[in-house]
């Protein structure tokens, strides 16, 4: 993979992995909950992401990024659902994105794509969607922690751990982060299916 | 550099279509709600601040493979806060804030183009990946912001 592509392929998977990181921790019954505030549950959080992946990147250099077929209100609607359904619908967006991002060359990165009826270049583009995804990330695991509270399990440096850390000098790219999460909140992925695009 | 300026700064400051970024996100907060905590042992958006302008800092050492200058606070990652809880602590730590990023912006402008897709003499990853990770780092920890604002007692 070229450089340049491969540094943004390995934030979106840091990010990828701290969300599922954040979810392996919850029931199925607290992916659902809204909060005291009367925001989005992680489920809605989740389908959004999702549903914003799943659009822009199917058919990625040949389409408008805002599909016919998105519904973007939709993803927003109060629904139950188990973990597996939850996690089926995430790998639906995920592998949109890395799939597109995997076909990709340095070379590619100045040409055009289109979301909503608006030109960009395909690094302009990947640029908008890892800042859109970090941000609902975030979001997700501020809220799996809010749920979990006691019980939780730290995805990052541990609270008092940084003065070790540093000390060991350790590898904090994107990539071994991701192999951090990976290990420590081992999760089943959902088996492979069909994306709807 | 012009788009790697453009990615930090989307990701601060500048008006940008994914909406509210890091510095959007603490306009008009208030030092209480900034201390605001939404459970025992979890983070303020006073200590995601100066986490975030302590992780600018980080990149921008490792950018410039600097030897000169120390994050003007004690210690590494997260820094307790508040330690005074006032309007004035709390200006002087966006304050740092704004400092950490201009002096990261100015590294990013500094940087030459084939050292993009190198890593520093320390790192472990390229120039081009601390300036995307970053970037990224802040959108996290806004979309976290806007959500302690939400729940905080005004």
């Amino acid at each position: 993979m070229s450089p340049h592509v491969e540094a943004i392929a390995d934030e979106f998977t840091r990010y990828k992995a701290l969300g599922e990181a954040a979810i392996a921790q919850l029931d199925d019954d607290e992916l659902g909950l809204i909060g005291s505030d009367g925001g989005n549950s992680i489920v809605a959080i989740v389908w959004h992401v999702a549903g914003n992946l799943e659009s822009r990147f199917a058919d990625f250099r040949t389409s408008d990024g805002e599909k016919p077929w998105r519904d973007r209100d939709d993803e927003f609607v109060l629904r139950t659902v188990t973990k597996s359904a939850l996690l089926e619908k995430w790998e639906r967006g995920w592998r949109a994105v890395l799939a597109a991002i995997s076909e990709l060359t340095d070379a590619d990165l100045l040409q055009p794509v289109t979301i909503r009826r608006q030109q960009l270049r395909i690094d302009q583009a990947l640029q908008r969607s890892l800042a859109h995804t970090a941000y609902h990330i975030g979001q997700i695991v501020f809220l799996a922690k809010q749920i979990r509270s006691g019980g939780w399990r730290c995805l990052s440096i541990p609270l008092g751990g940084s003065a070790a850390h540093n000390a060991r000098g350790a590898d904090e790219s994107a990539k071994a982060h991701t192999r951090m999460l990976d290990q420590s909140h081992s999760i089943q992925p959902p088996p492979t299916t069909t994306s709807s695009s | 550099m012009n788009e790697l300026l453009f990615l930090v700064d989307s990701a601060y400051n500048r008006v940008s279509w994914h909406g509210t970024n890091l510095r959007g996100s603490i306009r008009g907060v208030s030092p209480r709600q900034a201390a605001w905590r939404p459970g025992r042992g979890r983070h303020n958006i006073w200590e995601l601040v100066v986490h975030a302008a302590y992780w600018k800092y980080v990149a921008w050492r490792r950018l410039t493979s600097s030897s000169r200058g120390s994050f003007p606070l004690d210690g590494s990652n997260w820094f307790q806060r508040p330690q005074d809880a006032t309007l004035a602590a709390w200006r002087s730590d966006i304050a740092l804030l704004e400092q950490m990023h201009r002096t990261l912006r100015s590294a990013v402008a500094e940087l030459n183009p084939r050292d993009l897709n190198r890593q520093p003499a320390k790192g472990k990853t390229t120039k081009r990946a601390l300036v995307t990770g970053v970037a990224a780092h802040d959108l996290y920890h806004a979309g976290q912001i806007q959500l302690l604002k939400r729940l905080a007692p005004r």
